[in-house]
């Protein structure tokens, strides 16, 4: 979630509240707002509400709610003069521009300005991949005419916002901060796009832009270019741009004319989007009774337009910066924000239906049950662990267990494939406790090609005993008394030879239940590297495919 | 002599020595205990208990035992240094320079001409050794002869060997023991006192003549360490009953997971921040899986259509740990089950974080889906507050917020005691999701961490000691009964 900080003089200020009704406005809003000590705002807003990144954009929500001004905000469109000639930009196709007039920065402003950017940046521009934001002080452009180019990186000069330098755009993308952030996004063959204004550089997107252009307190008009790989998002963040800007402003934004060859447009496009909804879906959907007025009423209070068409069904208009709403569900959350969560009452269920566990469930229960009664105690332990280890007691490689590419730590690389692991590192902590006697009931996953996760998940029991003297007999009794408890019978047993039980001394069971394991003594040459100095014995068994008799 | 209480073991050696003595005599211990065929150290003990309750006496004797040393035994055999200085010196003519004698005596020359002197039996002038006269008889040699013969000797003779270390006097105690009555009489009336009844009391009929000694019924017992089942494990399988009593069907499914189930399925879109290593665990091997192609072209247009980016099929199939366990609930809805259902699962799910007190990289998500042809978000509501009621939640905080895949949706604060925690999400699937899916009705969905709840309910400081493997730890928590009573947490 975007996390934005406002200084508290200009959140009473822009709201036009005071503080603490403001924070309750703000929680309303679906933002989490917290007061910091030094005095400042901190808001978390969901990502799906880029307009309420900066506090022109809240306040227009906020008049909405207190019903102060409702309806979708109306700006004046007005045509421009400038001109942005794109070229064809193969890492970075699409470019868009628009004027904000009568913003008027000052510093708190400028501020919110760079967080507005970054946020949107995060959240929408794939950090910069995707889209990427340039704006500058309108009255600074050299000139009326803005070229978008594909230029080789050595013949492109330019003195970099804060830097003090002319420099060539080589230099800028291998050494400056920026540079080395995002100087590799739309590179390509050398060559990395540019934004001129006449024969100045304005902007490197989605890099950096020059220092000519600098936005600063006192500039009064600006001017955004948006640069991107997808057409939507790139549009759709003008747009929220634009529209926020225009709050600050006196509403009023100019469109620039785009030619992509013989492709000519303008935008920004404020269009509302129009959707249709029923009320009697609205109400069914959220569990409340509505009326057509209520709705109507609501939504003109979240600044949406909305006409009435019959009893059932609404016209709804979706100011353009809303583009997170896609549908009527969406129309339906807006509803329940206006009218407040808490007046939707809970509806307790009451229709009777059969509920059911998974019939293993049944076996585990018991299964604890005797091995308690047997004196053991229950552990319970991480599924992530140490691919190393796991190798050591499992004999597997790398390349048939299941790999983490990145792992919070090199401990916790591997997802298990055994309950030994665990219960194992419960003996190596444990040396002081002896006897031992320990089990875990888990899932273990391990390769499978048959499946569409490339994996399987088995259900396991592990068994540890450890003591002075700890063999194979003294498991072997555990494990039988447990399946002889559980109505169960060894069918089979054969010698098992492999880790990490000792040769002669370790065998595998099959039981007439579908239960399959392994038991034995454990091999003392691992024993010693994980750093255990007792004899132990130890069981495994997979009951994931158990069946009654 | 009526009254006496015995202990067992008192009246067991009384009774083995019935008829074997008689009263009024001395006996030693090591006497009563041959005669009683018990061990003599048990006797000792046994006889000093038994002459508190004054049913003997007790006398110590000391006795003195004398044993002459190596060096007395050698001198017995070899002869005594100065015997041996004095006939050196007659076979010389009872004249030797004093180096000639040292070297014929060796180490032992400074105690002969010690001895030799005091006797008389020498003397030395300028380095020549003289002798006096020639000696009768050795005292020494004569009261080492009578102790080897077992002879009596005189405390001054005694004195005089013991000062050269030729013997050495041990004093030894024995215990002299006498009864006042004869022990069968006494054991016809004592009264025995036992510990604990054993089974042998039963069948001999002596726990009629028995009185078992009082407790002290206060005193700490033994501490003992029952096999136990481990307190997390008891919660989820709690928290899975709850499920199946309000009719929901247990599901599962792997944790490995396609990007598809975990994300894609879900509307979530490919640049969503959650959608990279920082967030998710990205697998190394196996790196691929399957999705049928109907599946992929519904994410593809449904995704391009509301997000304008155009949607990578490969992305989707990338392998990862599930994030949580709404991608169980993706595939049920995906095998298009009839409604009305109830499903739940409840399993582990990953998350890139390091482990510290409040945040571990896995951990446990209950998942629950309802659906019926008209399902609403205030009958999720209710579900879950009927939910919390079973858990004994009684109050509970709806939040407004944005999930991808939920429409609305809803974060749910709990009330533990007197703090408040978010544990839940919830909210209405969206109709794109449904879409997806191949779902033609409403569902309402929501997953719940059980950690921080477990941890409210165990009174635990640190997530990391619900996974504790230190046994005495897992010994000692203490069960949370009335949990399960539906008490109030």
């Amino acid at each position: 979630m975007p996390v934005l900080k406002f200084k508290q003089e200009r959140v009473i200020e822009a709201l036009g509240l005071s503080l603490a009704k403001a924070l309750e406005v703000l929680e309303r809003l679906k933002a989490e707002v917290s007061v910091l000590p030094d005095g400042s705002v901190e808001l978390e807003v969901e990502v799906d509400r880029p307009d309420l990144y900066s506090l022109e954009g809240i306040a227009r929500a906020a008049r909405g709610l207190l019903g102060k001004e409702t309806g979708v905000p109306r700006y004046e469109l007005v045509n421009t003069d400038i001109l942005v000639k794109a070229d064809d930009v193969p890492t970075r196709p699409y470019v868009v521009a628009a004027v904000v007039w009568n913003v008027n920065v000052d510093e708190a402003f400028l501020e919110e300005l760079i967080q507005f950017q970054e946020k949107l940046h995060n959240s929408h521009g794939k950090n910069r991949e995707w889209v990427a934001i340039g704006l500058h002080d309108y009255d600074k452009l050299p000139s009326r005419e803005i070229y978008y180019r594909f230029d080789d990186i050595d013949y492109v000069r330019f003195r970099p916002l804060g830097h003090d330098k002319e420099m060539t755009l080589r230099r800028v993308l291998e050494e400056t901060e920026q540079g080395i952030k995002y100087g590799k996004i739309s590179l390509m063959g050398g060559k990395h796009p540019v934004l001129y204004s006449g024969s100045e550089v304005i902007s490197v997107p989605p890099v950096i832009n020059a220092e000519l252009t600098r936005i600063e307190p006192g500039t009064r008009n600006i001017f955004i270019d948006v640069t991107g790989v997808h057409k939507q998002l790139v549009l759709n963040v003008l747009k929220v741009l634009v529209a926020n800007l225009a709050e600050r402003g006196k509403g009023r934004i100019g469109l620039v004319e785009i030619h992509h060859g013989d492709y000519i447009e303008r935008q920004p496009n404020l269009e509302s989007k129009q959707l249709n909804v029923e009320v009697e879906r609205i109400s069914e959907w959220l569990g409340l009774k509505l009326d057509v007025t209520t709705i109507v009423d609501a939504l003109k209070r979240a600044r949406f337009d909305a006409q009435v068409f019959d009893d059932n069904r609404i016209r709804v208009s979706v100011p353009a910066y809303r583009f997170d709403v896609l549908g009527w569900v969406d129309i339906a959350e807006e509803v329940a924000i206006i009218l407040g969560v808490n007046s939707i009452r809970p509806k307790y269920p009451e229709k009777m239906m059969r509920g059911k566990l998974l019939e293993k469930r049944y076996w585990e229960r018991y299964a604890r049950l005797v091995l308690a009664g047997l004196g053991f105690q229950e552990l319970y332990s991480y599924t992530l662990v140490n691919c190393v280890k796991q190798s050591l007691i499992t004999g597997l490689d790398k390349a048939s267990m299941i790999v983490i590419a990145n792992p919070v730590s090199i401990e916790l690389d591997c997802l298990r494939s055994t309950l030994l692991v665990g219960l194992l590192e419960a003996a190596r902590i444990n040396t002081h406790s002896t006897p031992l006697r320990v089990f875990e009931i888990g899932d273990v996953v391990t390769r499978d090609r048959m499946s569409d996760t490339q994996t399987t998940t088995r259900s396991r029991i592990g068994i540890l005993y450890m003591a002075y003297k700890a063999g194979y007999e003294d498991i072997q009794a555990v494990v039988y008394t447990l399946l002889r408890s559980l109505g169960d019978e060894v069918i089979e047993v054969m010698p098992y030879q492999g880790r990490p039980f000792m040769k002669g001394r370790a065998a595998r069971i099959k039981s007439i239940q579908g239960i399959e394991g392994v038991l034995g003594e454990l091999d003392p040459a691992i024993l010693e590297e994980i750093g255990i100095d007792y004899p132990v014995a130890a069981a495994e068994l997979d009951y994931t495919d158990i069946r009654r008799q | 002599m009526l009254g006496y209480r015995l202990s067992e073991s008192e009246y067991r050696l009384l009774s083995a020595l019935k008829g074997k003595i008689r009263a009024g005599v001395w006996y030693s211990s090591d006497e009563i205990a041959h005669l009683a065929g018990i061990d003599r150290s048990s006797v000792e003990a046994l006889l000093r208990l038994l002459a508190d309750k004054g049913i003997v006496e007790l006398r110590e004797e000391e006795t003195k035992q004398v044993s002459i040393t190596d060096v007395g035994k050698r001198y017995l055999a070899e002869g005594f240094p100065e015997e041996k200085l004095v006939s050196f010196l007659l076979e010389r003519g009872g004249k030797v320079e004093i180096n000639e004698v040292a070297k014929h005596l060796g180490e032992e020359l400074s105690i002969a001409i010690a001895h030799a002197t005091r006797k008389g039996w020498i003397r030395i002038d300028k380095g020549v050794v003289m002798l006096n006269k020639k000696p009768e008889t050795i005292e020494e040699r004569t009261t080492l002869e009578k102790l080897t013969r077992g002879e009596p000797v005189s405390e001054e003779d005694l004195r005089l060997l013991r000062r050269r270390r030729l013997v050495e006097i041990m004093t030894k105690t024995r215990t002299l023991v006498r009864f006042r009555s004869d022990p069968s009489s006494i054991v016809e009336h004592v009264v025995i006192e036992i510990g604990s009844l054993t089974r042998d009391h039963i069948v001999s009929g002596l726990w009629r003549r028995a009185v078992l000694r009082e407790y002290n019924v206060a005193a700490e017992p033994p501490r003992l360490y029952p096999g136990r089942t481990h307190f997390f494990v008891d919660f989820i399988e709690y928290i899975r009953d709850i499920m199946k009593e309000m009719g929901f069907v247990e599901i599962e499914y792997t944790p490995v997971e396609l990007e598809y189930w975990n994300y894609d399925a879900l509307f979530q879109p490919q640049h969503h921040p959650a959608r990279s290593p920082t967030d998710t665990f990205y697998l190394d091997t196996p790196r691929e899986g399957r999705v049928a192609d109907e599946l992929l072209v519904r994410a593809k247009n449904v995704h391009e259509k509301a997000w304008g980016y155009p949607w990578d099929p490969k992305r989707a199939l990338r392998l990862i740990l599930r994030s949580h366990t709404t991608a169980v609930s993706a595939r049920i809805l995906a095998t298009k089950p009839k409604p009305p259902f109830r499903f739940f699962t409840i399993g582990r799910v990953y998350r890139v974080e390091k482990v510290d007190p409040r945040h571990l990289p896995e951990f446990h998500q209950l998942d629950g889906i309802a659906a019926d042809y008209t399902i609403s978000f205030a009958d999720l509501i209710g579900l879950l507050a009927e939910f919390f009621e079973r858990i004994g939640v009684k109050d509970f905080k709806v939040r407004l917020t944005y999930f991808p895949f939920t429409e609305p949706s809803a974060e749910i604060y709990l009330r533990l005691g007197n703090q408040w925690l978010e544990v839940l999400g919830c909210g209405m699937f969206r109709p794109e999701v449904l879409e997806i899916l191949g779902v033609d009705y409403p569902v309402a969905a929501w997953g719940m961490g059980l950690e921080r709840i477990a941890m409210a309910i165990y009174g635990l400081e640190d997530i990391r000691q619900l996974y504790s493997l230190d046994i005495t730890f897992l010994r000692n928590i203490k069960t949370r009964w009335w949990i399960r009573a539906g008490l109030e947490i």
